[in-house]
């Protein structure tokens, strides 16, 4: 394979177990005032005389940590970086990126192909390539979307799992609006299965003639719209919030008529609060109105998803069905069946309440995501929680 | 009729090469093109990619192509090298 020792350089794959290993690399990136994410899938360096020179990592879709050393400029190492990550994903049976990237940093990429989807300045800029693109998805989800009226209103939502709250807010929006877009955050990184949170929102949309469900997909509340990654922690949160934001009021409220984005209130959570504050910030100046409605209340507690999971968790029926619709309820006790005999096989979905060991998914998403390093997927978009 | 059961990827983004990714499509030859020389030779690399593919009798594809300068004869052996990862033509017999 020529390029895996051009010249005097030698790329290798990282070893993600070996602890040495990473220090080596996140000394590399913090020699260029670049923080080492973790939660990576794959990393490559090359090295020049064993010294690392270039490094670069992707998780899923999502290209980051790329960096070149600065002697080293001018030799296009990006693109072999690239191209060894590029190689992996599609092995991986990716064949579409993300890069996350300094604002300073964006001409080596854009000469290998990469167009930008939006930009924070001066923490960020997110471009992509590959087969489909940010336009493609937006001209078919119009398409799905034709037969709505307008203006139409937007909601993102986990639904982790769909309660009580999640219908209340979905029913005012419909009620106040020409018509309403449901996206339900498709990362599977929450304690319910995307399938199953999807289908317990379509089940209730499917009752309002002017309401649809769809998956938020690449471009919504994903792991390529939040680079919680790089950046220091204080801006990384703050960054990610704007990077989604911006993305959907400059290229998807647009292009999907989308006037208004409701949100639930968020009395507890710290980061789902700075998301929604943001929120308030960013999309009013940028022509989307936002409505921020209470939540309603059950039993004098405020209705939300994770009192749900802690209750299910505690086997407590009685709160539970106090909290979450008729379908939601089923779907919780049918789940509970379905999972309790097979909890040991290595299932995507998470385990039953009894078998589940503490520290693992359920619980931890129980807890509020600002507690860990990084704020997930979940805490940051649902204002539901 | 031969169809590519899964995702492959061929070639680097290096200069005077070209990046050639495809996945199985249902929808005809749909050739994505970026390339630095798009103005002068972004359909004559549509055509040596889409000529290849018909010779080799795919009819069905999604490419992404991210070219760098490649030759002609590069953009070929790119492509059937993807093809090949993709297990839809095997190494060397049947390359055009």
């Amino acid at each position: 394979m020529g390029w895996d020792s051009i010249g005097n350089f030698e790329l290798e794959a990282v070893n993600l177990d070996s602890k040495r290993d990473l220090g080596e690399v996140a000394a590399f990136l913090a020699n260029q005032g670049l923080r080492f994410g973790p939660d990576l899938d794959h990393t490559v360096v090359l090295r020049q005389s064993g010294a690392i020179v270039a490094t670069g990592s992707f998780k899923g879709e999502v290209i980051r940590n790329v960096a070149v050393s600065p002697q080293l400029r001018g030799l296009n190492l990006t693109a072999i970086i690239v191209t060894a990550l590029a190689r992996e994903q599609t092995l991986r049976g990716l064949t579409h990126f993300f890069v996350f990237t300094k604002p300073d940093n964006v001409a080596p990429f854009k000469g290998l192909g990469f167009a930008e989807i939006a930009r924070v300045m001066p923490w960020v800029v997110l471009l992509e390539t590959g087969l489909g693109s940010m336009s493609d998805w937006l001209q078919e989800t119009a398409r799905v979307l034709n037969h709505l009226p307008r203006p139409r209103a937007a909601l993102v939502m986990n639904c982790d799992p769909f309660t009580k709250g999640h219908q209340a807010l979905i029913r005012r929006a419909a009620d106040e609006n020409e018509a309403v877009v449901v996206f339900v955050v498709s990362e599977d990184s929450s304690t319910f299965p995307f399938a199953d949170r999807f289908r317990l929102v379509k089940e209730e949309v499917k009752n309002l003639p002017n309401a649809i469900a769809l998956p938020s997909g690449k471009y919504v509340i994903s792991q390529a719209t939040f680079p919680n990654y790089f950046l220091k922690r204080e801006e990384g949160a703050k960054a990610q919030s704007q990077l989604d934001l911006t993305i959907f009021a400059d290229r998807i409220a647009p292009a999907l008529e989308l006037s208004h984005r409701y949100v639930g209130e968020e009395p507890h959570c710290p980061v789902t609060r700075a998301y929604n504050q943001a929120m308030l910030e960013i999309l009013p100046t940028r022509g989307v109105k936002v409505k921020m409605i209470p939540r309603i209340a059950s039993r004098s507690q405020t209705v939300n998803a994770s009192l749900v999971r802690a209750a299910w968790q505690a086997n407590d029926w009685d709160t539970v069905s106090s909290l979450v619709p008729a379908h939601t309820l089923d779907y919780l006790r049918g789940f509970q069946s379905l999972q309790a005999p097979q909890a040991s096989q290595s299932h995507q979905s998470p385990q039953s309440p009894q078998s589940r060991p503490a520290g693992q998914t359920g619980l931890e998403r129980s807890k509020c995501p600002a507690t860990k390093e990084s704020p997930t997927i979940e805490g940051a978009s649902d204002g539901r929680r | 009729m031969k169809s590519v059961k899964r995702v492959a990827q061929a070639g680097t983004l290096e200069s005077s090469d070209i990046m050639i990714i495809v996945e199985p499509g249902t929808n005809g030859l749909r050739v994505d093109l970026e390339s630095i020389v798009e103005k002068q030779y972004g359909q004559a690399i549509r055509k040596t990619i889409t000529d290849t593919l018909k010779t080799l009798g795919i009819t069905d594809l999604n490419v992404k192509a991210i070219d760098k300068g490649a030759l002609d004869y590069a953009i070929r052996a790119r492509l059937v090298t993807a093809l090949s990862r993709a297990d839809i033509v095997q190494r060397r017999e049947d390359q055009p």
